[in-house]
């Protein structure tokens, strides 16, 4: 079996590599860019949606005729209103959508009205009868898998544990990776250290809430316009939901502000359509803030235990992690992905991770920038700083020992191929942050972290226009600057100006199926389908060209956006540009264009090593970041200011996460910060300029090297932070976030310890 | 042969059986040699898996050819933020 290599460029680049402007950025920075919420439509009602206010109810009832009986309300719908068999995959999504039979967390959506104004849709939902019998709940993950733990769902057999367990529980699955002999591994250790850690959920924190306009035509046909990371898989996942074809839907995306993972899940649009057909009218429904935090899904909380056997001159003999996700009302995939993760950075010959996914009443947990991966790799990192620390050693020298390398097992099971840990190690320590001195009053600290990255299902279109310029049609929507990203590589492959390829986010009718915008995948995915598409527009218009000149199609060459002779012996003829072959196409065999389909492979795995400089205020217990770098390999940079974005992006949002983001639930079972006022996010104002170190070592399976990036750079993070706070204090936190009055009590105990 | 290693949750479909040895010129062979073998495998092998083919993951990739000592890891089916 061949290793896929479709490398064909690593140097020599003309647009590739440089920084070209934006071509979202007028619009974004003038207001007229239109978001998920900017769209309108004659006739259009506003759709709201009826929240459970208990964490854990039985639904006996819902009365809602007087909320149908008020003045300006078309449609009220409930569960009922949407199909009764959907394919197994869906199954989630259709009770997290609307609940049936029973409210699984606080904010769970229970029936929807529409009406002709905000103030009419407001005033229905107070006239549903909700007819509620609370249930007993559960919110924190070690109290779910307590022993005598309230039911989620009633009679759940925990998946993929063996022995198979006799009774139910809240762990809804169980997995487990790694290889070698655990118990030689530790006997074989000079040291073992072993500790528990904590995290608390974070979300997403886009700033845009959750948008769509639905429209249900008489005749079946829909639309939809939405903010979405992927609108062929909410068209793919709400026609069923309305039991109608797929065909029938179109939806577009609009432009999105911020998704991270958590708009790769539908909420309100299959009840903006269900709406729609109900009333006979569009619908538009925005959620609040209070709602995108209250019904829509964070990352996991979790609670680990780590251990890990080295020997005295620093080799790792044997590493074990036990990760228990709280995943929210309904398993997902995060346990699964933060056991895999767990030691992905490291050759071990001895290696166990196994994770549990839990659930809680609270909302489905949703996908959050390489999902599952931080919180694992706060809990191992942290401990592998300590045992650093045991043997007085560098911690980047460490890593270096440790770390994984061609040819070495995966902790997740395959063997890695050419990968970038030891370069992307010690290029973290040859840069100018880490040799220079620690300033007085600060702690440094160092983690590294890794990312599968993935590429998927790709269709794409490249038409050349009448007047030679270029326009390529894609399918996923641009979350962080692919459309630049694609007209780069489109300008580079033709050889012609970056001003002159325009690249537009094509709805669900006019392309093939695109899998969503995540995995970091979008750059890589749809950077080669838009190669492989310039090139066969290339041969095409060479073919023109060779019809004209009359001389054979091999003997012409494409350079510089021009067909020419490929040699003396193919004619003398000048260079035709490709505004010339364009102009003359109606005549020479009709429209140029190049499309390109598949399911891409061949991303590549990533590493990422930061670096952080703290202070910490003894008296609140605040940190503060003064210094903060990222080194991470791109593959090939295609545009360097959107990757460093990325790296800069990822990074301030692990740092939040490590500091001060997370969910505070009553005694009620009830989210008590669901708005950016209380759950505390960093602005620009909170942190230094993140420095990012581009590492560039081609990825083979993408014509140009380009690797994804969008996630790796939020994994380090947490654990970065950690190590710097226990270089700057002495005090180990082994929980997330690291908030100033959990600080502060750490603080204040080791204070105290110390006299 | 080629060997092929299923992950945890997919082993309650095997009685526990975690590895095989089998002769399968791609993976789709190993698909259907599995499904034919326990048939409730079926749905989440064809849906709900990536493959990683002596350290190479793939995604769904049914016709990529297999040497005849392959390593064949059936792993969660990967997916990002």
């Amino acid at each position: 079996m061949a290793e896929i290599n479709r490398l064909t460029k690593d140097s020599g680049f003309k647009v590739v590599g440089t920084r070209p402007p934006r071509p979202d950025g007028i619009d974004k920075v003038t207001g007229k860019a239109k978001f998920g919420a900017d769209m309108f439509a004659p006739g259009m009602l506003v759709g709201k949606i009826l929240r459970s206010p208990h964490p854990h109810a039985k639904i006996r009832s819902i009365d809602a005729s007087r909320a149908e009986a008020l003045h300006g309300v078309k449609a009220v719908v409930t569960a009922a209103d949407f199909a009764e068999k959907v394919p197994r995959s869906h199954q989630a999504t259709l009770h997290n959508i609307m609940a049936h039979g029973k409210a699984l967390y606080e904010g769970h959506a229970v029936a929807a009205v529409a009406a002709i104004d905000n103030a009419t849709a407001k005033k229905a939902l107070s006239l549903i009868e909700v007819d509620y019998e609370p249930l007993p709940f559960v919110i924190d993950v070690e109290d779910a898998i307590a022993e005598d733990a309230p039911l989620v769902h009633e009679g759940m057999i925990t998946r993929g544990m063996d022995p198979k367990p006799e009774k139910p529980s809240n762990i809804e699955s169980a997995c487990e990776f790694g290889h070698g002999d655990l118990d030689a591994g530790f006997a074989a250790a000079d040291i073992v250290l072993e500790r528990e850690f904590r995290t608390e959920a974070s979300h997403q924190g886009y700033i845009e809430p959750h948008a769509c306009l639905a429209n249900y035509s008489d005749d079946g046909n829909s639309e939809l316009w939405c903010c979405t990371q992927g609108h062929f898989l909410v068209r793919d996942t709400t026609a069923p939901l309305l039991g109608i074809p797929v065909s029938k839907l179109r939806v577009t995306a609009s432009e999105i502000g911020g998704g991270f993972g958590g708009k790769t899940v539908i909420y309100l649009e299959p009840v903006a359509l269900a709406l729609s057909r109900k009333s006979g009218r569009p619908v538009k429904m925005v959620m609040t803030r209070d709602e995108v935090f209250r019904a829509t899904g964070p990352t996991s909380s979790s609670y680990m235990n780590v251990k890990i056997g080295i020997t005295k001159d620093g080799r790792i003999t044997a590493a074990d992690a036990l990760l228990f996700y709280q995943s929210g009302c309904y398993g997902g995939f995060i346990a699964q992905l933060g056991a895999m993760s767990a030691f992905a950075c490291y050759g071990l010959d001895a290696v166990r991770s196994r994770g549990r996914e839990v659930v809680t009443n609270r909302p489905m947990q949703a996908s959050y920038r390489a999902p599952g991966a931080p919180i694992i790799n706060f809990a191992v990192e942290s401990l592998l700083d300590e045992l650093a620390r045991e043997i007085n050693m560098d911690p980047i020298e460490f890593r270096l020992k440790n770390a994984a390398r061609e040819g070495d097992r995966s902790s997740y099971g395959p063997v890695y191929d050419q990968i970038g840990m030891v370069r992307t190690l010690e290029t973290a320590r040859d840069h100018p942050h880490y040799s220079s001195p620690v300033p007085a009053g600060q702690g440094r600290g160092v983690a590294a972290g890794f990312w599968f990255n993935f590429g998927g299902l790709t269709a794409i279109s490249l038409n050349v226009n009448s007047d030679g310029t270029v326009t390529v049609s894609v399918g996923r929507p641009d979350i962080g600057g692919s459309r630049a990203a694609m007209c780069q590589m489109a300008a580079e492959e033709l050889g012609i100006p970056y001003e002159n390829v325009r690249c537009i986010i094509a709805d669900t009718s006019s392309l093939g199926f695109n899998d969503t915008t995540d995995g970091s995948r979008t750059t890589f995915a749809n950077g080669l389908a838009i190669i492989e598409a310039a090139r066969a527009a290339i041969k095409n218009m060479c073919g023109r060209a060779a019809k004209m000149w009359g001389i054979p199609e091999d003997a012409v060459a494409w350079e510089d956006g021009c067909a020419k002779p490929s040699g003396p012996n193919a004619g003398d003829f000048d260079p035709m540009p490709i505004s010339e072959i364009a102009r003359k196409a109606p005549n020479t065999g009709g429209p140029i264009a190049g499309h390109y389909e598949v399911n891409a492979d061949g991303a590549g795995v990533s590493f990422g090593v930061h670096i952080a400089d703290v202070s910490v205020d003894a008296e609140t217990g605040r940190t503060t970041v003064h210094r903060y770098t990222v080194v991470q390999d791109a593959g090939k940079a295609v545009h360097p200011s959107y990757v460093e974005g990325q790296y800069q992006g990822g990074a301030v949002q692990g740092i939040g996460w490590a500091l001060n983001e997370g969910y505070f639930y009553g005694k009620d079972g009830k989210m008590e910060n669901p708005g950016f006022l209380d759950y505390r996010m960093p602005v620009a104002s909170d942190l230094p300029m993140i420095e990012a170190a581009i590492i560039e070592i081609p990825n083979k399976g993408h014509p140009y090297g380009v690797r994804g990036v969008g996630e790796t750079s939020i994994v380090p993070p947490l654990a970065t932070i950690g190590n710097a706070i226990r270089s700057a204090t002495g005090v180990r936190m082994t929980e997330v976030p690291m908030s100033p009055p959990a600080l502060l009590a750490q603080l204040d105990g080791f204070k105290q310890a110390a006299e | 042969m080629v060997k092929v290693v299923l992950w945890g949750a997919l082993r309650d479909a095997t009685g526990g059986r975690g590895e095989f040895d089998m002769d399968a010129p791609t993976i789709h062979k190993v698909i259907g040699t599995l499904s034919a073998d326990y048939p409730e495998l079926e749905w989440q092998l064809e849906n709900n898996v990536s493959i990683a083919v002596n350290g190479q993951v793939y995604r769904d990739a049914w016709f990529v050819e297999l040497d005849p000592d392959a390593e064949v890891f059936i792993l969660p089916k990967l997916q990002g933020g």
